[in-house]
């Protein structure tokens, strides 16, 4: 058996057309490619709409997405060039089956779904955050045999109760992140540091294939619309298009494009270079310490395998929603919009016609979701700035998808760090810019708040 | 109106001016449910022989290391891949070589982890085998447990450890690996790499032992039982096995990625260079499930009712279609020129990358239209093959 590559084979059933797709209905929620399966696999399909050829391409992106990375120098050429410092073996190894990571079970397990950002304050030429001169831009819990990793990260959670009006409570909590035994010395006083959860992945190139010029005209920066909210943009640098463009991926959407995004997991999540991040990701202390270290190839990802790569991140196909004719689901959909929640997860959306996947082109999505900045309150703030986004700010995350993490990946686990146990916890965390729909939220009588959940477990 | 709801009234008149009578069909699917199994328990019967030839000459070649007993064992693992890879399309419905319990990652995993079986060139980790003092046992069960040591695929068991450790390391751009038979005599931890050589194939032996009887005949307990009772959900399963065999596997991870890549590590048998026999058994046992008709090395013939007999009565067209892409499947399974670590790489109008392409697309067709008779069947095929499976 080589391992998971179960892809089945089916004629695309409607070609992408260069014309604005017509409506499909609420359930299609990643447009024309939407796939119907509520099992295991929901978040690994192609799209249903990808042509035969790009079906073959996103088989070899599958493999490579899942089989581990060895050590340099091995047999298996194309594959090896792990480390010397690393946060995971493979892709899948924290985005399991195309879905979301988990905060470590126990204390003493080594991080794996969940990573450390790290930084210093202040900002670079570009904005970029500073990394730490150390221990770089991202803690590595991991090393090659006979190395060790930076350091050993754990996380005590500490409880809390949230009371709802009609007096009945949910245990919240939040985690306390140690990190110890560093491997080159204290890191300083300065150390920033910022939790983050692997996200799913399915639907990427939807969100990618969003024009700019959509998400400029979502931002409100000085909410001029007087609703509470805020939306910004982050402004990233692209290092394909020279320039600075809204950033749409990653929990502070500090990232530009799909390539970018995979480069950067590549090399900083599993030490491995490609074409558009040829160098390891090591601070000048870590090239010593790693100088007889072996490569894996110039680069370790070939340009072929990385085109591969993205074109299945970016094809990933999204699975339709369920239970539509369900009275409760439809109360809880009224409530969604009427509570507000909508204004930051919008239902609504349409790609462009200018992606280089054709398949992405001009469809109608429901990501549930603006991509942009969010101030969410001092509970869930890092305190850790990351390009334009302040230690306060977050990005919508999409909600496309929500009621199948368990299925997916046995666990629901959200917000950045994982410390929400299930969507109504998630809820509840909601600061800043989303007080009032909390509020209102935690105000409804306990059936309407059922109603609500079940909606998003509808997603 | 409900369009689910209008369909079938719309599609009822012309069958059953056209259908046959639908008990001649549900008779045509008992008949092939009760041939396939038949298959299934001579084909995994005929590769238990085979490996049980291939354990005796692996003790033989043990006993008495030389070029000629080296040149045995070889021949009697080429042999016994036939069968094996004609059983490949008994998987991908959770059946008992591949539910949560199946033997099927201990048996056929690769890319081989072939430094952790013998250590790397150059390297001071000198492998399971050459450290009698970490691992002073080697056995079957030990090999299994050393398989996926910490969650990781370490892949040390199965028929391409042993590929690996008769032929050794293909370094040739022309031919197969060529590893001494002193490794067997001379050789530091020549013993061990016998006893590596032997578990294995015991191991292999035992597992084979047991999908030879959950497809026995007249016994109630076992798998065979409950297959031949459940003929439409068995029929299902016959057409997935042909589908993610052609489809996912065939056309996706053992040809694609390697057409893709052009690197040795992705063809499957790369140390013997014997990947073009695989994909001619695999393609073999899709031809042998469709029509019903299995010849077995001793000479005797399984003929009973294919698939191909359900097909052509439920849409005579598309059994034919079936048919004739399947003639197509062997025909370019065969044309692929070896060695396939070869034919995979240059340029893409190449004899050989021509050849594996056309059997991509050949494979791929099986499984589009094999899918399509699962429809006409009112069979329902998951997106990916099933992980555990009810009933």
């Amino acid at each position: 058996m080589r391992a998971l590559l179960w892809l089945s084979l089916t004629l695309p059933s409607l070609a992408a057309t260069a014309l604005a797709a017509p409506p499909l209905g609420p359930a299609w929620s990643g447009g024309q490619g939407t796939v119907f399966n509520d099992g295991h696999d929901a978040f690994s399909l192609p799209m249903a709409t990808l042509s035969r050829e790009r079906r073959r391409e996103f088989v070899v992106g599958n493999a490579f997405f899942n089989e581990n990375w060895v050590a340099a120098p091995a047999s298996t050429e194309a594959r090896d060039g792990l480390g010397p410092l690393f946060h995971a073996r493979s892709c899948s190894g924290c985005h399991t089956k195309d879905g979301r990571g988990a905060p470590p079970a126990n204390p003493a397990d080594t991080f794996t779904g969940l990573l450390v950002r790290l930084s210093i304050p202040g900002s670079g030429p570009r904005g970029e955050p500073l990394p730490h001169p150390i221990y770089g831009n991202q803690l590595a819990p991991r090393a090659l045999p006979g190395s060790d990793p930076e350091a050993d990260a754990s996380i005590d959670w500490e409880s809390s109760t949230f009371s709802y009006p009609d007096k009945s409570s949910v245990t919240l909590r939040r985690p306390r992140l140690t990190i110890s035994n560093w491997h080159d010395g204290p890191p300083g006083p300065d150390l920033l540091t910022s939790l983050r959860l692997a996200p799913a992945i399915h639907g990427s190139g939807l969100l990618e294939a969003i024009p700019a010029s959509s998400l400029e005209s979502l931002a409100d920066p000085d909410d001029r619309n007087a609703d509470g909210i805020s939306g910004r943009l982050n402004m990233v640098w692209n290092p394909d298009s020279q320039s600075m463009v809204p950033g749409r991926f990653g929990w502070k959407a500090n990232q530009p494009s799909l390539r970018a995004q995979t480069a950067g997991a590549f090399l900083g999540d599993i030490g491995l270079t490609s074409p558009p991040a040829p160098t390891e990701a090591l601070t000048p202390p870590q090239l010593l310490r790693f100088a007889s270290s072996p490569s894996g190839g110039s680069p370790e990802v070939s340009a072929r395998i990385f085109d591969r790569v993205l074109l299945y991140v970016q094809t990933l196909a999204v699975p339709a929603r369920r239970n539509l004719d369900n009275p409760t689901v439809q109360r809880g959909e009224a409530l969604f919009k009427s509570l507000n929640c909508s204004a930051c997860h919008l239902p609504d959306i349409s790609t462009g016609d200018a992606h280089p996947v054709p398949e992405l082109r001009n469809q109608s999505i429901h990501p549930y979701s603006d991509l942009l900045l969010h101030d969410m309150g001092p509970d869930l703030a890092d305190g850790r700035p990351d390009w334009a986004a302040s230690g306060l700010e977050w990005r919508t995350p999409p909600l496309w998808g929500l009621g199948l993490n368990k299925a997916v990946n046995g666990n629901t686990f959200y917000l950045h760090d994982g410390r929400a146990r299930s969507p109504e916890e998630a809820i509840l965390w909601h600061g800043g810019e989303g007080t009032a729909s909390r509020d209102a939220f935690s105000r409804l009588p306990a059936p309407d708040r059922a109603a609500l959940l079940a909606f998003l477990d509808s997603l | 109106m409900n369009r689910r709801a209008f369909l079938p009234l719309l599609l009822a008149a012309p069958a059953l001016a056209a259908a046959p009578p639908a008990d001649a069909l549900t008779t045509a699917k008992r008949d092939a449910v009760l041939t396939y199994a038949r298959i299934v328990h001579a084909t995994y019967s005929d590769t238990l022989a085979a490996a049980r030839h291939l354990s005796t000459s692996l003790r033989a070649f043990g006993a008495s290391p030389g070029p000629d007993s080296l040149a045995a064992a070889r021949t009697a693992w080429s042999a016994a891949r036939i069968p094996y890879g004609r059983s490949e399309v008994f998987r991908y419905y959770a059946g008992p070589i591949d539910d949560a319990d199946g033997p099927e990652p201990l048996l056929n995993s690769w890319p081989l982890d072939e430094s952790w079986i013998e250590g790397a060139q150059g390297s001071k980790d000198e492998g399971i085998i050459g450290s009698p003092d970490r691992y002073p046992i080697l056995s079957p069960q030990s090999i299994a447990e050393l398989n996926q040591q910490d969650g990781e695929k370490n892949i040390a068991c199965g028929w391409h450890a042993i590929e690996f450790l008769l032929w050794g390391p293909d370094s040739s751009k022309t031919g197969p690996g060529n590893r001494p038979w002193t490794d067997f005599s001379s050789a530091p931890h020549a013993s061990r790499r016998s006893a590596y050589l032997l578990a294995c194939a015991d191991m292999i032996i035992a597992y084979l032992d047991d999908l030879v009887s959950q497809w026995a005949p007249d016994n109630l307990g076992n798998y065979r039982a409950v297959f031949e009772e459940g003929i439409d959900a068995s029929i299902e399963r016959i057409l997935m096995g042909i589908i993610f065999l052609s489809g996912t596997e065939l056309a996706g991870e053992r040809l694609q990625v390697a057409w893709d890549t052009q690197e040795q590590e992705d063809e499957q048998s790369c140390f013997s260079d014997t990947t073009h026999l695989d994909l001619i058994a695999n393609s073999d046992g899709i031809a042998i499930v469709w029509n019903g008709i299995c010849q077995r090395p001793d000479g005797t013939n399984i003929s009973g009712t294919g698939l191909k007999a359900v097909a052509s009565l439920a849409d005579p067209a598309l059994s034919n279609a079936i048919s004739s892409r399947i003639t197509t499947l062997l025909a370019r399974a065969r044309a692929i020129p070896p060695p396939f670590d070869t034919a995979i790489r240059g340029d893409d109008d190449s004899q050989g990358r021509k050849a594996v392409f056309s059997l991509i697309t050949a494979a791929e067709d099986v499984a589009i239209k094999t899918r399509e008779l699962a429809s006409a069947l009112n069979c329902r095929i998951p997106d990916v093959p099933p992980e555990d499976i009810e009933g």
